[in-house]
């Protein structure tokens, strides 16, 4: 990957537009109007929740050594190299929910039909046509956005890039937690 | 290991922009040059405010209290309940209802301005204005029950202004233009309990309902949007337009010119921009003034330029033939071509950003309404007691700014069409059955004999967001290859004059055989220009003199005939939609109401409101489909009137 | 025209065009069919008529007697050869698998003295399609087998799918598997209770949340996990929720200090 999201919480002001983005974006239609419509209806990848008074919309990582890889059982969660996203092949999940009890940050869970889990796919399909990740595209103040790698490590220095494949302005204090 | 990406270019892709979808080439030219000015543009601004909220786009956004603000989503997982407890139906159905009555006070404030002026005139107050036309004076007067006989016009002209004054105020009763609907609506509107009853009183009471914990349920939100909507139609846009006739007189056709092209590098070009006729007709007539004109040569013009832009621009080229510089959305580009010396605006659909671009070039953007405010501008207020005076004021200002002008920065794009405009209901009458016999006959004939296969009103504004105007062209030209007859105002009818529809010509080049015939016979385009867009009420009673002539249907929801505003833009466009579907008009808009995030009132709008009022919604963004739509629905009238099938047969 | 055509040996004359099962009619031949009737049209949908023709350069091939028709003078025709008995089996397993509960499917295979080793055998609960994915996820997939496929019990008309409620993690993932919902999982009141086929139950205790208390996992589920994370997994205590709000308080750090 040669660009990647890069959020900065502080500009978030909570108004929920990734969470409608990426719900149209992995919905049967790709298209706001109709899949409000769609028979299992679309859900979001990431939650945008308040902590104190500051909102923050929390992603899946795309952690280098994702703990989700380790626990399914299917490898139906893969990654496919270094710095690439973490991919759930929905063909394979079973819903067994390993993967909801092995994540750290909290950041999956089983859709609203109850079979299959709900993975942050960074858009790859998107991303495949030369688009944004939708989350980063419908943010209207820039909280997320999806910039070239090498602008990131001028602002947060390199050592995400061992970890995780998201970067979150100031991440330091979650790396010393992540993983082993 | 070789390391595998899943996604080889990540070369992100500009996709198709607003502006790639401009098809006049006058907006196409005036817009690079504006980009090559650097100054900002609706194009530009309408891509960085991509992507749109979609909360906003599907109404489930309320912002009405401070328990907010709330939004309801619609994918079930978060909130489905405002924190008041309203559901996504009452958001819709309230944000609705609100946007309605804005629209409606739009007409009906224009109304209230015109008729107060004409009191004034009446009084002796405002010497400047006259009696345009005082056949339609009495006639309108009549309908007010004003005593005529043995009175002079200036008497009649008083009572009438006080007796229409006194509607705005009306808290009980009904509207008086109400009696002018055919018998099956006035029915319907009173069984319904929408029958408007004041002007004002409709709009603050929808403020009233839609205030946190009133009116929550849809059905009686809109409702109470639709009696708003009616007291615009038959209310505040018809006065504005029948005084409109009667201090400036009643439109005959006209053959003008249209585009930014109009604009002349060797006079003074004064853009007049707006929707009052009392500011633009006072604007002209001080520039036709012998010492203006003498003032400009002074500066080395060859004379004054006034043309118009959006609304008053119709207004003076109905009954002017003054040419138009432009629509709503070409109103940046005017200024951009470095020529515009001076433009006057009042009130309504004027961008705020005109000082801005005004600034790139010597352009004065002058303010003239006490209720239009805009940063930067120059604001000259007009007062109508002495409106020829400030008028001339006005032009002066024009005429110094002039002489800033820099020549090496005029750029006009060299394009201009003719268009032939000034139809009413009153003169199509004597169109149709000529001189003597004045009467709508042959156009209900034409129907019944199947050359025509009904009429279809195609208005509203334009807008980055479908094709800025070219969805009219490309929706007219289906239809009338289709042989619908075509009543335009507003914008929509300047994006179709741009295209060379409103010429004779155009009936060869692009009309069905049948309607071919008819208007040949009669002499007259098949795109008939009826004005701004408060005269959308001349499409009105248009409708109505049909229904009386016989034939076509019992009332307005029974005749062959469909309503559409493909590129809707302001408020207004709404509430003249729901004047439309209420009158019983099946009404096609081109991007849907914001009201898909609730599927029961989106079945309502598109549904069942056409069982209980006779006309109903539709939204389709592709003009052609859109026309579709409308002939399927003209074709569905034919059949239950029994009418013969088109004569030359069907697509 | 007439045409002489041997069906198990035996040679009799037909009309060119006639189907093989209409051949066969008034014969002491006998094709069992399911889907065919003398007032319809043939419409091949049950395969059970199928039998064995053989070319002029004697290969054979199987084919569906309702609408064969009988072209060539001196063709041969199989009814009981042992391909035939194959692809009847086949036709009846498949039916079976469908629609296990039809009784009257056991007994044409009983009657066809079609012994069916590989299909069930014997009745199923109701919305059980026997597909088997329940017992391949758990055994197979996940390692756990508490629910299994036992084939000897085939013999006996037995259900073959077996589950050992002790043995249940309580993933839930046969439920999520089961095509038909016929495998059930029901959280309540801080217990998950597992049905399975309308037979069998099980009921485990859910683990609370050190954070906020809610109830958040089966502990044999978060055994699964942390068993098969490399090293300790963070935070397994602690529901999802509450995890995501330890990562957001983390991640805002910054902005509040």
């Amino acid at each position: 990957m040669e660009r990647t999201i890069y959020v900065e919480p502080e500009r978030c002001l909570g108004c929920s537009s990734c969470e409608l983005a990426c719900a149209v974006a992995h919905s049967q239609s790709g298209e706001l109007f109709q899949a409000i419509r769609e028979n299992l209806l679309s859900e979001p990848r990431l939650q945008v929740e308040v902590v104190g008074d500051q909102p923050l919309p929390l992603h899946c990582l795309h952690c280098e050594d994702a703990p989700c890889v380790q626990v399914c059982p299917t490898e139906a969660m893969a990654k496919t190299g270094p710095g690439e996203p973490v991919i759930c092949d929905r063909e394979r999940c079973v819903g067994c929910s390993l993967c909801v009890l092995a994540c750290p940050y909290g950041v999956l869970r089983l859709d609203r039909g109850g079979k299959k889990v709900l993975k942050c796919d960074l858009c790859i399909g998107r991303l495949g046509q030369g688009l944004e990740p939708a989350c980063a595209e419908a943010c209207p103040s820039s909280a997320i956005q999806f910039l070239p790698l090498e602008e990131i490590d001028q602002r947060e220095g390199d050592g995400w890039r061992k970890e995780f494949l998201i970067v979150y302005r100031g991440q330091a204090a979650l790396i010393s937690q992540a993983g082993g | 290991m070789a390391q595998k990406t899943l996604v080889e270019e990540q070369v992100l892709i500009q996709p198709l922009q607003a502006k790639d979808r401009i098809l006049d080439e006058a907006t196409r030219e005036g817009l690079e040059r504006a980009e090559e000015v650097g100054t900002t543009n609706v194009w530009e601004r309408f891509e960085t405010m991509q992507p749109q909220c979609g909360f906003g786009k599907l109404g489930l956004c309320c912002k009405n209290c401070n328990l907010g603000p709330c939004r309801i989503d619609p994918f079930g997982m978060g909130a489905q309940r405002g924190v008041c407890g309203a559901t996504a139906a009452t958001i819709v159905a309230r944000n609705l209802a609100r946007k309605t009555a804005a629209g409606a006070a739009c007409h009906s404030d224009h109304g209230r301005h015109m008729v107060h002026t004409m009191l004034m005139m009446a009084e002796g107050e405002a010497e400047d204005y006259h009696i345009g036309d005082p056949a339609k004076l009495r006639t309108v007067a009549e309908e007010y029950g004003v005593e005529l006989d043995g009175r002079d016009d200036r008497a009649i002209a008083r009572d009438l202004a006080e007796a229409m004054l006194a509607e705005f105020g009306q808290q009980h009763g009904e509207l008086n233009f109400v009696k002018r609907a055919p018998e099956g609506q006035q029915k319907t509107w009173r069984q319904l309990g929408i029958s408007p009853r004041g002007i004002d009183l409709e709009l603050v009471e929808i403020l009233h309902r839609t205030h946190i914990g009133v009116d929550n349920e849809y059905h009686s939100l809109l409702s109470s949007a639709m009696r708003a909507a009616l007291s615009d139609g038959w209310g505040g846009s018809m006065i504005a337009t029948d005084v409109s006739d009667i201090l400036f007189g009643m439109p005959s056709p006209v053959r003008a010119v249209i585009n930014l092209g109009v604009l002349r590098e060797d006079q003074v070009n004064v853009v007049v921009h707006g929707h009052v006729p009392l500011l633009s007709e006072m604007v002209l007539a001080a520039a036709q003034s012998p010492d203006m004109i003498g003032l400009a040569k002074e500066k080395g013009a060859t004379g004054i330029n006034v043309v118009g832009m959006c609304c008053t621009a119709n207004e003076l080229l109905m009954r002017q033939g003054i040419p138009v510089a432009g629509s709503f959305i070409q109103q940046e580009l005017a200024i951009a071509t470095g020529a515009v010396d001076a433009m006057i605006v009042d009130v309504q659909c004027i961008m705020p950003s005109l000082p801005v671009v005004a600034e790139c070039f010597h352009t004065k953007v002058i303010s003239t309404d006490p209720r239009g405010h805009f940063e930067g501008a120059e604001h000259i207020e007009l007062d109508e007691s002495r409106a020829l005076e400030i008028a001339k004021e006005i032009i002066r200002r024009g005429i110094e700014a002039y002489g800033e002008r820099n020549p090496d920065r005029v750029r006009i794009p060299d394009e201009r069409m003719d268009l032939i405009a000034g139809f009413t209901t009153e003169n199509i009458f004597h169109h149709l059955g000529g001189r003597f016999r004045g009467s709508y006959r042959p156009l209900n004939d034409g129907i019944i004999a199947g050359r025509i296969r009904g009429v279809a009103g195609v208005v509203g504004c334009d807008n980055p967001k479908n094709m800025s105007g070219s969805a009219h062209v490309e929706m007219v030209k289906e239809l009338i290859k289709h042989d619908v007859a075509v009543l335009q105002t507003g914008c929509s009818a300047l994006a179709c004059a741009r295209a060379g529809l409103m010429q004779p010509e155009a009936t060869f080049e692009y009309a069905g055989q049948g309607l071919q015939e008819i208007c040949e016979t009669v002499g007259i385009p098949p795109v008939l220009h009826l004005g701004s867009c408060v005269d959308n009420s001349r499409i009105l009673t248009a409708a109505t003199e049909m229904v009386k002539e016989g034939g076509v249907g019992n009332d307005i929801s029974e005749l062959p005939a469909a309503g559409a505003a493909p590129e809707w833009m302001s408020e207004k466009a709404i509430a003249i939609g729901w004047y439309f579907v209420a009158s019983g008009v099946f009404t096609v808009f081109g991007t849907p109401l914001n009201v898909l995030g609730s599927p029961p009132v989106t079945r309502y709008l598109t549904d069942e409101l056409e069982g209980i009022v006779g006309g109903k919604w539709a939204f389709e963004s592709d003009p052609v489909k859109a026309a579709h739509l409308m002939i399927d629905h003209i074709n569905k009238k034919r059949e239950a009137l029994h009418l013969r099938p088109m004569m030359y047969g069907e697509e | 025209m007439a045409l002489r055509i041997t069906i198990d040996g035996r040679e009799i004359r037909v009309e060119t065009g006639t189907t093989i099962l209409e051949a066969v009619e008034g014969l002491d031949i006998h094709i069992p069919t399911l889907c065919y009737h003398g007032g319809a049209r043939p419409y091949r949908a049950c395969q059970i008529c199928r039998v064995e023709i053989e070319d002029e350069q004697g290969r054979r091939r199987v084919a569906s007697a309702c609408t064969m028709p009988v072209r060539r003078e001196g063709q041969q025709v199989y009814t009981r050869s042992e391909a035939v008995l194959e692809a009847r089996r086949e036709a009846l397993q498949s039916l079976l698998a469908s629609h296990p509960k039809v009784d009257w499917l056991w007994e044409m295979a009983e009657e066809l003295g079609v012994a069916i080793p590989e299909s069930p055998v014997g009745p199923a609960p109701e919305g059980c399609i026997l597909c088997g994915l329940c017992a391949r996820t758990c055994s197979e997939v996940l390692g756990i087998e508490a629910i299994t496929y036992d084939r000897h019990a085939l013999g006996d008309g037995e259900l073959p799918l077996r589950v050992d409620p002790s043995a249940c993690i309580g993933c839930g993932a046969c439920a999520a598997v089961c095509p038909t919902g016929v495998i059930k999982q029901d959280d309540r009141d801080g217990w998950r209770q597992m049905e399975w086929w309308g037979m069998e139950r099980a009921e485990i205790e859910l683990q609370r949340c050190a954070g906020c208390g809610e109830y958040f996992a089966s502990p044999g589920a978060l055994a699964q996990a942390r068993k098969r994370v490399r090293g300790s997994l963070p935070m397994s205590d602690f529901c999802p929720t509450c995890r995501a709000l330890a990562a957001r308080q983390k991640l805002t750090l910054e902005i509040r200090t």
